[in-house]
């Protein structure tokens, strides 16, 4: 009987779990231009590309990434891709400005002008929680 | 040239700029930063700090375009204060061309910032750092265009390593530098009878390599910078032109940091051998093997507001010259200390610090302590900043 409580409890964990990263999975998707040839970016990538350290996949597209400028599909990126906090993030930008290493990227107030500007601008990559039906941009998986 | 540095930081248009001129994206970005520091007895970094100083001003301000796919180049100005030093005098403090060869590889020259452990080429730019204060045996405020910026070209690459290794990154520099005659080493040289009037000049190289573990926002690295220096010296008493030589500077770093999501830790360790001579009167004016070191955490506690300790030590492992300290406690320094930074918007910080210093080994001069030295230091710091 204890065994049987046992094995379903680790059952429903493991639902909870999978549920969860599902869900946290589903909350932000890559974006970019459809120029874009490629359909997936393994994560070391997308990271080098977002702190400004690479600027073609390894496919050999040229991107050029745009951001949000807050707000919880930000954060979600973030923390999903990046590995640091938006403060962090904003820190290592700054370092890059004022050591003339990089300029600060293009950011955007909402999901919408975000996904607008990938639509029409060849190359660009950013983030947000669907495509919006734009027919220029399309979503790139993570893996 | 003075003043002017900070007047040229308003005279530029708007905040956040970012300018199109022609198919040009130009970037404009700046900071200033005041600072406030109030210790009990011992003056610090040449401010009468015992009494509360607000002798902290500095200033930034940078432009950069991308001309090509390749080719990126820009300028940043710098002036400071603090205490006696930096005077406001305006600096180019960086100026240079970076062309990507690869993705991977690339070359800069102008005047570049210097790698040197984890700090050294930020070091001046207080908006980076939760800390007002860097930890000063590895980073002194009041000595550091010594190290900051050399003349002369990089080569940088940073390669993926095979398997799961993570990635390696090195830069290579050759190129000369300046001491400014407004800084710390001067001072500290005119305290002990000499005068060096035009700063010292000399050629410098070295390196940078740094592991980017598997272990997502854990690197680790190692920087060596030798270096050569002369300048011309007057001593009192001594009626004829003398030159003041540096036989050896070699800089040793190591460090690692971790950053991952609201916490970050750091450690360095820094060692440097130094040895001086004027060559005219056949004398070794100063032999100096100094250790440094710190460990320092920090964590977020709200998306504004970010809080941290560190401690530092800084000593003379071997020391030879001129009006050699008597005093033990002027051979060492232990700092801790405990610092929160607020940033209520993108544009403006506020920071506040405490210290508790134990030593008077660095920044403590005695032309700005003419009663002599308590053992130990409280010392309270605070910074407002402005950034775009």
């Amino acid at each position: 009987m204890t065994h049987s409580i046992c094995k379903t409890a680790l059952l429903g964990g493991l639902v909870v779990l999978v549920c969860a990263g599902l869900a946290a999975g589903s909350e932000v998707m890559v974006v970019a231009n459809s120029s874009v040839k490629a359909s997936h970016v393994d994560p070391s990538s997308l990271r080098d590309i977002f702190l400004g350290e690479k600027f073609s996949l390894p496919e050999g597209s040229k991107v050029t990434p745009v951001l949000l400028k807050n707000g919880p599909i930000h954060r979600a990126f973030l923390a999903a891709y990046i590995g640091k906090s938006e403060a962090g993030f904003q820190a290592g930008w700054r370092n890059m400005v004022f050591t003339g290493r990089g300029s600060l990227l293009k950011t955007f107030d909402s999901e919408e002008a975000l996904l607008d500007y990938v639509a029409k601008t060849p190359g660009a990559i950013g983030y947000a929680s669907n495509t919006g039906g734009r027919a220029n941009v399309k979503a790139i998986s993570v893996k | 040239m003075r003043l002017y540095g900070l007047a040229l930081l308003f005279l530029v248009p708007g905040i956040a700029l970012g300018l199109d001129v022609g198919d040009l994206d130009l970037q404009i970005h700046g900071t200033v930063a005041q600072g406030g520091l109030l210790s009990s007895h011992n003056n610090y970094l040449t401010a009468k700090t015992s009494d509360g100083s607000t002798q902290w001003t500095e200033a930034a301000l940078n432009a950069a375009t991308s001309v090509s796919d390749n080719l990126r180049i820009g300028l940043q100005l710098h002036t400071y204060r603090l205490g006696e030093l930096g005077k406001l005098k305006l600096d180019v403090d960086w100026a240079y061309g970076d062309y990507r060869i690869r993705e991977w590889f690339g070359i800069r020259a102008g005047k570049v910032k210097t790698p040197l452990g984890l700090c050294n080429d930020t070091q001046d730019i207080d908006t980076l750092h939760l800390w007002a204060l860097l930890p000063q045996g590895v980073y002194p405020a009041d000595n550091r265009s010594w190290t900051l910026a050399h003349t002369g070209g990089d080569v940088y690459s940073k390669v993926r390593l095979p398997g799961r290794l993570g990635k390696l990154s090195y830069q290579g520099y050759f190129g000369s530098r300046t001491a400014d005659s407004d800084g710390g080493y001067f001072k500290a040289a005119a305290e002990a009878g000499f005068s060096v009037a035009d700063g010292a000049f000399g050629r410098l190289y070295g390196g940078d390599v740094r592991w980017h573990t598997p272990l997502r926002g854990l690197t680790t690295g190692s920087s060596v910078g030798m270096a050569d220096a002369s300048g011309h010296l007057s001593i009192v008493n001594e009626p004829f032109p003398l030159t003041l030589k540096s036989t050896s500077d070699t800089n040793t770093a190591m460090y690692a940091e971790f950053e991952q999501g609201k916490f970050y830790a750091a450690g360095e360790y820094r060692r440097r051998i130094w040895n001086l001579a004027i060559p005219e009167m056949r004398l070794q004016a100063v032999a100096q093997d100094t250790r440094a070191w710190y460990l320092m955490a920090a964590y977020r506690i709200h998306p504004k507001v970010n809080l941290g300790a560190y401690c530092s030590r800084y000593r003379y492992a071997a020391l030879k010259a001129f009006g050699n300290p008597s005093e033990p406690a002027r051979l060492y320094s232990n700092d801790w200390v405990t610092a929160i930074r607020i940033d209520p918007n993108p544009y403006l910080y506020f920071k506040f610090e405490a210290h508790y210093i134990d030593g008077t080994a660095g920044g403590f001069y005695v032309s700005t302590n003419p009663t002599g030295f308590d053992r130990l230091t409280r010392l309270v710091v605070a910074r407002i900043g402005f950034t775009f």
